[in-house]
């Protein structure tokens, strides 16, 4: 078995090499202060193959936060099918199981579709972004976000129908690929029983954070 | 020792951390890229303090040479070269175009096993060609490190020349092979700062209008392949050089200098030039053809070129990457301190669509293809779809006589194969043809062939005897450099061949070639970009 191991590791790098070998990044793509004084992160990570992945995403601000644990297969030059788990924490935490869509679409746009099934539910979680370069380090990041769910969920305040959209704009300067400051400003919209449950209509915020990976 | 090697892999993709190698017993200075002939000859590979970008690095040489030592034969000889591992990793050395017996080939896990630390690898075997070669570590990332050198072949009959030198190009790196294979898989745009901005689409709706700006967009956009993408590591992380940083290389005004040109790069194209100076190209991947003169050459990664110039006082030798991102130049005349001006760099060009491999559209260029009036059997090689195979050139041509993207519009006489023969072949007429589709996927960094890459192929079947015919079909938007160890490729290039040991497939293009398949036993055949290769790589087995 190790020996089976070493071969086809040895065989892979060694001989040719590169191929396809075990690689991973931590990403940070939100890190950031929004001028409210909430901290609010954004970190999606992986280790895996050209076609396999485990990747772990975690989103959240302070209290109230969402983390994934999904295995990750490539489908088609473009997209990714992704399996796991999702955890959310409002007050409470409640699991969901998932099924994702990840990928480039056309247009460069880079998405991902999730379906949640869990606690008598069926939820869509969407999110799009896309990059608009000013410079080769100056760098717009567009990103628009969004949940449904087919009924609510009081214990980690998600209502039934539409909860929210959220937009954000980040204008991220490149020091170097893997470290970059931005501004930004993100606007959020609650709808429904979510706008009732939270006691929150709508806000915006001035945000100042770093893209950073590893 | 397996379980080191095992642990070291896990370590350079940073896994496992490392403590950078620390000085030891052996490490040696860099000393002058010398020549080294006769029959027998002793190279130590080894680690070597070397300075090129103004910071003290360890590379791994031949002998404390980068480039290694220029290897000086005779056609004829037998010649051994005893090779000693110094490091404790395993290695090898290949010589790149040399027509030998496969278990002198040095690819490890085909031809031997390599040779591992504190080992000493014989090679022997008989000199049978004349001309300009190279040789270099097949072993993992290594070539990128510093272990690649000239081979230069006595001629039969030399062309009468004042002086003769070897021109070695190479992109050094002091970060990390590894490291570098791991940034363009986590984003493989990594090294292009040559990208799209929205001021380069502004000048386009100012040019063509909004419509038309869209509509010329769209089929880039729809298809996620960026114009912009002409290498994938650039002068962002390399320094370009020539030999062992050899700024001048004398010659009196007038006199015949012969140049011989190798590409020894890891990843980069460069376009050379001598500026107000023709070139005469005499031979190329060591082979002579009918000489040519010209501006301009696009040398792809692990070509050769032979060239004879005439300098007049204080020439330039000048070359830049494809991608203009970087350059290097030396001089070539009697003054070393001479002040000669560098030319202007020629201007960045997007790719087009030609390079997708759509219709020739605008571009006039004569169609050269070679006639094969009686039909002959292609055989079917699997295939795959799926992540490795992005795009499908719609209507891929024979673009032997394109200069290639950046080339196209600079109005001087630039090389292209279709401007080259090889005298005095005779051009058999093929037995048997295989198609090989180039493919890949930009995003994801994945290479392959038919899309299957090599991790996962079977050998390639030659029978021994045949004249195999070979056509690529470039699926992707990059030059691939198609490199068959242990024998010739008759590039076809109308009704006449051109020898080489390494053809570039453009992008979106075809090519055909010719094998005689009078070697046997088991070989390669590959892309010879270093970070392509872990995918667009395939063994040959040889049937007798």
């Amino acid at each position: 078995m190790k020996k089976m191991l070493f071969l086809s590791v040895f065989g892979i790098v060694l001989f040719a090499g590169g191929g396809d070998v075990l690689r991973y990044q931590v990403l940070f793509d939100r890190f950031e202060l929004q001028k409210s004084g909430t901290k609010v992160w954004d970190v999606s990570a992986y280790a895996g193959y050209d076609a396999n992945k485990l990747y772990l995403y975690s989103e959240g601000e302070e209290s109230s936060w969402q983390n994934e644990l999904v295995f990750s297969h490539a489908i088609s030059p473009f997209w990714d099918i992704q399996a796991g788990i999702e955890i959310d924490h409002e007050d409470k935490t409640k699991s969901f199981g998932e099924m994702t869509l990840s990928g480039l679409a056309p247009y460069w746009i880079e998405t991902r579709t999730k379906l949640l099934f869990g606690q008598g539910a069926v939820g869509m979680d969407f999110d799009f972004e896309y990059d608009t370069l000013f410079t080769q380090r100056l760098v717009l990041a567009s990103r628009i976000e969004s949940r449904w769910m087919s009924k609510s969920i009081e214990d980690i305040g998600v209502g039934e129908g539409l909860n929210y959209i959220e937009a954000g704009f980040r204008l991220r300067y490149e020091i170097r690929r893997e470290l970059a400051p931005y501004i930004g400003v993100s606007f959020k919209r609650n709808f429904g029983q979510t706008k009732r449950m939270l006691n929150k209509q709508s806000n915006a915020f001035f945000i100042l954070g770093l893209r950073f990976w590893f | 020792m397996h379980r080191r090697d095992f642990f070291k892999t896990s370590a350079a993709f940073g896994l496992i951390a490392v403590l950078p190698a620390v000085a030891k017993e052996g490490v040696g200075e860099q000393k002058p890229t010398v020549a080294l002939s006769g029959t027998e000859f002793d190279l130590h590979i080894k680690k070597t303090w070397i300075n090129i970008s103004g910071k003290p690095v360890l590379a791994n040489t031949v002998n404390d040479m980068l480039p290694a030592p220029t290897l000086r034969w005779k056609k004829g000889d037998v010649v051994r070269l005893h090779v000693t591992n110094h490091l404790d990793e395993p290695t090898s050395l290949h010589w790149h175009g040399i027509i030998l017996p496969y278990t002198m080939d040095g690819v490890p896990g085909v031809s031997y096993q390599g040779i591992m630390p504190g080992q000493t690898f014989v090679y022997r075997f008989k000199v049978q060609q004349t001309g300009t070669y190279w040789y270099h570590s097949h072993t993992g990332f290594q070539e990128q490190t510093g272990l690649h050198g000239a081979i230069v072949i006595e001629d039969d009959i030399a062309p009468e020349v004042d002086r003769d030198y070897v021109v070695a190009l190479y992109d050094w790196s002091d970060e990390d092979p590894d490291t570098i294979y791991r940034h363009l898989k986590v984003q493989s745009d990594y090294y292009n700062y040559h990208k799209r901005t929205i001021f380069d689409f502004a000048a386009e709706v100012r040019r063509y209008g909004l419509a038309e700006a869209l509509r010329r967009r769209a089929m880039w956009n729809r298809m996620r392949m960026d114009d912009r993408d002409i290498a994938d590591v650039t002068a962002a992380t390399y320094t370009y050089c020539i030999n062992d940083l050899q700024n001048h290389f004398f010659a009196k005004s007038g006199e015949k200098v012969r140049l011989r040109f190798i590409n020894q790069s890891a990843m980069t194209y460069f376009d050379l030039r001598i500026p107000g100076h023709k070139m005469r190209i005499i031979a190329t991947d060591g082979v002579a053809v009918k000489p040519v003169e010209v501006d301009d050459i696009r040398i792809a990664v692990a070509e050769s070129y032979d060239v004879i110039v005439q300098p007049r006082d204080n020439a330039l030798i000048y070359a830049e990457d494809m991608g203009r991102s970087g350059k290097v130049w030396a001089k070539l005349g009697p003054n070393p301190t001479a002040n000669v001006s560098l030319p202007e760099s020629y201007p960045y060009e997007p790719l087009t669509m030609v390079d997708m491999g759509m219709a020739m559209g605008d571009m006039k260029m004569q169609k050269i293809q070679s006639h094969l009036p009686k039909p002959i059997p292609r055989i079917p090689l699997p295939k795959k779809e799926g992540i490795a195979w992005t795009m499908r050139a719609q209507s891929p041509q024979y673009r032997l006589n394109d200069p290639g993207v950046g080339l196209r519009n600079v109005k001087r006489k630039v090389l292209t194969y279709a401007d080259l023969e090889t005298p005095g072949i005779e051009n058999r007429y093929p037995d048997r043809e295989i198609v090989m589709h180039l493919t890949g996927n930009m995003e994801r960094y994945v290479w392959a062939i038919n899309g299957i890459p090599y991790y996962e192929s079977e050998p390639l079947e030659f029978r021994y005897g045949e004249r195999l015919r070979v056509t690529f079909i470039n699926d992707t938007m990059m030059n691939h450099p198609m490199h068959l160890h242990g024998m010739w490729s008759d590039l076809e290039v109308g009704d006449k061949i051109v020898r080489k040991h390494t053809v570039n497939v453009q992008p979106g293009s075809k090519v055909s070639l010719r094998i005689d398949v009078d070697a046997t036993g088991r070989w390669v055949y590959h892309c010879h970009l270093l970070y392509h290769m872990g995918g667009m790589f395939r063994e040959v087995k040889v049937l007798l």
